[in-house]
């Protein structure tokens, strides 16, 4: 050791600490600005800022994943590395990002994808000033999958390179022409593309009206009124700025600035588009009772929980009560929310609600609802008591234990071995990127999360899933779906900062596959899409499955409109559409192990 | 009629006064929980505290009528703006316009701080965020349907819930 470090550490050092405690930075007395951000004028509360820290139990063990999944991202041709603008500002915005939809776009029968992308954002930005998209690192993405299952990029042919910090996506074909089109959300406005048949798409936002505003997340098509014609829904966040964002949060010291809580925030509310006979629509938030101060919407699902034939809409809200927007069939909405149970959690607090499905996980016949959350916090599982009211059943499902660490984002029920009941796959990642210097028992990166349904609970299966549930990693959006028309559910990951995940869900590992059935809804009368629809299966042992026919649930993303039906070593005795126009159709023993394509007869 | 039976008759009619009037006064000072517009009435926008002004969470607030006019009002704030050593102590308000007790302490008229403590504890604080009193919680795992707030008619008095965790606040 250097006599120069000697005469540091026994002069310098017992100063610098005693300088410290009373508030003065060593790093200043030393001529190191410790980094570029301002002097904080204001503080906030961060997420992190009242996490408890006490060591936490073991995590349950894991059971054995009855399916893998791999990795094929490095060969589907995907090259999309999504640009979140990281600032030393912390922006909240940069943190949240971004979305997947998985959707066929030109009818070819393979699944596309679209990725939603950030934009630049100064280091500081001024509060007049809005992120620039123009660089191609920060365009959103088409891919379109040719017939090897590869991917092309196709964004700039297709008209989609987008404007704005984009945030969410929602897929369906809103003029009920044969092709999907898009709607991505974001912070400073949104964005309604119409698909014109011909792999191009032409930006209606003006024509159309559904702008939007202020700090968009999920978004979704719906028919609530049931008229043919899809309406929209867009989930909002809170008030925010570049100013109001500048609040600083976290620990005030060098490396320690943290995303700051909502709580910092006023709310903002939540947009019901309903959509004319001219194409044009309609702002109905306040007249619909969607208009509701006090929600911060980060998921979006979409189900009929009361089985009276009209989608009901349940909004994950992030630290605040969750909204349950129960449809009453005459074109408005009750928050049911407290009066349902599913407002709060099991101890009446609130929790960080972020990405949501919708699915009925025991086969009674009524949709259940899963919610993502942040560590801590456990990941809310309400089950449906069949009368508009919901148990917290996380504990007793065995979700608790599993999830106490997790932080989750895009989710959904998946069948992921097709046995007949619904498992639950989630993205995760903390929100902090700071977490790990404030918590030793969380991690900022995390792996993804398979929970397999026993029929009694759910068990984590992730460890012999396959490889990638050991890759950490940023996860925020999810979309589900069939990529290569196998009839098991694939996973697109979308991560906050780099490229996206591919999952090829692969099977048993024995080469052995149960049985399945694949759905897909053509609407005559009702929208083209069958959304809304509800789809009774009942296979040859007499079980039934229920599926309501939609392409919202996760976070931020859109999933395949295909519905796959699990059946084990069943087979089917009878298909039952209920139809939004109040058309019922049936089908009686369908071949298994394909698609079927469902016509919506045109009358009775 | 002799002196006997006329003690026997006042005493009989001024015991009958006074059981009506014990009764009348009971149940005038039965406590109401306060719902809707009656509610909204009452619950104050803000409430100051250690320095700041701070909006109440109205959705998170609650109010009770003792009687006919006595009123008490709680009501969780957004404690975004306050240091992380306040927020871990205050939670919202409680405001009372007449002698109280909780768990059987008692309180008096004003405007305090609250704050339900993971150990089990209410604690209230004067506007200076000194602790005043602190009683213990009781956990009602039967409660089907907890909140962040609110509150229940319990026999004479009422229960201040936060989540599942209550105190028994009564009329003096």
């Amino acid at each position: 050791m250097s006599s120069f470090v000697k005469h540091a550490i026994r002069f310098r050092l017992p100063l610098l600490l005693i300088l410290w405690f009373f508030g003065v930075s060593p790093l200043a007395l030393i001529g190191q600005q410790p980094t570029p951000s301002p002097t904080p004028q204001r503080t906030g509360k961060s997420y992190s800022s009242e996490a408890p820290t006490k060591r936490p139990p073991p995590p349950p063990p894991q059971a054995q994943s009855p399916v893998t999944f791999t990795d094929i991202t490095s060969l589907s041709g995907i090259n999309f590395k999504r640009a979140p603008s990281l600032t030393s500002m912390k922006y909240l915005l940069e943190a949240m990002g971004g979305g997947v939809a998985m959707f066929d776009y030109d009818n070819d029968g393979r699944m596309d994808l679209f990725f939603t992308n950030g934009a630049s954002l100064k280091d500081p930005m001024s509060k007049t000033e809005m992120p620039d998209k123009r660089e191609a690192k920060y365009w959103n993405r088409l891919y379109h999958q040719k017939p090897d299952g590869t991917f092309e990029d196709v964004t700039e042919a297709a008209g989609l390179k987008g404007s704005g910090y984009s945030m969410g996506v929602a897929a369906a074909d809103y003029d009920n022409d044969g092709y999907v089109d898009l709607y991505v959300t974001g912070y400073g406005g949104n964005y309604l593309y119409h698909n014109n048949g011909d792999g191009t798409f032409t930006d209606v936002t003006k024509k159309t009206g559904v702008g939007g505003g202020g700090w968009s997340t999920s978004a979704g098509w719906i028919d609530y009124d049931r008229d043919g014609r899809l309406d929209l829904f867009v989930g909002r966040y809170v008030e925010w700025d570049f100013d109001a964002g500048s609040v600083y949060c976290g620990e005030i010291r060098p490396g320690y600035r943290a995303y700051c809580h909502p709580d910092n925030f006023k709310s903002a509310t939540n947009i019901l588009y309903h959509q004319r006979a001219d194409g044009a629509f309609e702002d109905v938030s306040a007249k619909s009772g969607i208009e509701e101060p006090g929600g911060k919407a980060l998921g979006v699902a979409f189900g009929d929980f009361d089985n009276d034939g009209f989608m009901d809409i349940f909004v994950a809200n992030d630290s605040v009560r969750q909204s349950l927007y129960h449809n009453k069939g005459d074109g408005t909405f009750e928050d049911i929310a407290i009066s349902s149970g599913a407002g709060y959690d099991e101890n009446g607090k609130t929790y960080a609600g972020m990405g949501i499905d919708a699915g009925d996980y025991d086969n009674d016949g009524y949709l259940d609802i899963f919610i993502t959350t942040l560590s801590n916090e456990t990941y809310p599982l309400y089950h449906n008591d069949r009368d508009l009211s919901f148990t917290y059943a996380t504990n007793s499902a065995g979700i608790g234990q599993i999830t106490l660490l997790y932080s989750g984002w895009g989710t959904h029920f998946i069948d992921a071995d097709n046995d007949g009941l619904r498992d639950l796959f989630v993205a995760q990642s903390h929100v902090l990127d700071t977490i790990e210097k404030t918590n030793p028992y969380l991690r900022y990166k995390q792996t993804p999360l398979l929970m397999l349904n026993t029929g009694k609970g759910f068990v984590n299966v992730s460890a012999t899933a396959g490889a990638v549930f050991s890759n950490a990693l940023i996860g925020r959006g999810a979309a589900f779906g069939d990529l290569n028309n196998d009839g098991q559910t694939d996973v697109v990951i979308a991560a906050l900062d780099g490229p996206p995940v591919l999952l090829r869900n692969d099977g048993t590992s024995k080469g052995t596959k149960n049985h399945w059935l694949g759905l897909s809804l053509v609407g005559s009368k009702s929208n083209r899409d069958g959304i809304g629809a509800r789809i009774t299966v009942t296979d040859s042992g007499g079980k039934k499955q229920i599926f309501d026919a939609n392409t919202s649930g996760s976070y931020l993303s859109a999933n395949d409109p295909r519905i796959i039906v699990g059946l084990g070593t069943a087979s089917v005795r009878k298909v039952e559409v209920s139809w939004p126009s109040g058309i019922i159709q049936t089908m009686l023993e369908p071949q298994l192990d394909r698609y079927l394509v469902i016509h919506e007869p045109s009358a009775r | 009629m002799n002196r006997w039976k006329k003690s026997l008759l006042t005493a009989s009619a001024g015991l009958l006064i006074s059981c009506s009037t014990a009764l009348i006064v009971t149940a005038q000072e039965q406590p109401v929980v306060l719902t809707g517009a009656e509610l909204t009435r009452v619950v104050p926008p803000g409430f100051y505290f250690q320095g700041l002004t701070a909006p109440t969470q109205m959705r998170n607030s609650a109010a009770a009528r003792f009687g006919a006019k006595r009123y008490l009002i709680a009501g969780l704030v957004d404690t975004s703006g306050y240091a992380a050593d306040v927020r871990a102590r205050y939670e919202g308000f409680l405001i009372t316009d007449s002698a109280i007790t909780i768990n059987g302490s008692d309180l008096a008229v004003g405007a305090y701080g609250f704050g339900f403590s993971n150990d089990g504890k209410l604690n209230i604080l004067d506007l200076g965020g000194n602790e005043i009193l602190s009683v213990s919680t009781t956990k009602d795992n039967q409660l089907k349907r907890p909140r962040p707030l609110m509150m229940t008619k319990s026999g004479t008095g009422i229960r201040l819930y936060s989540g599942k965790d209550y105190a028994v606040i009564a009329a003096k």
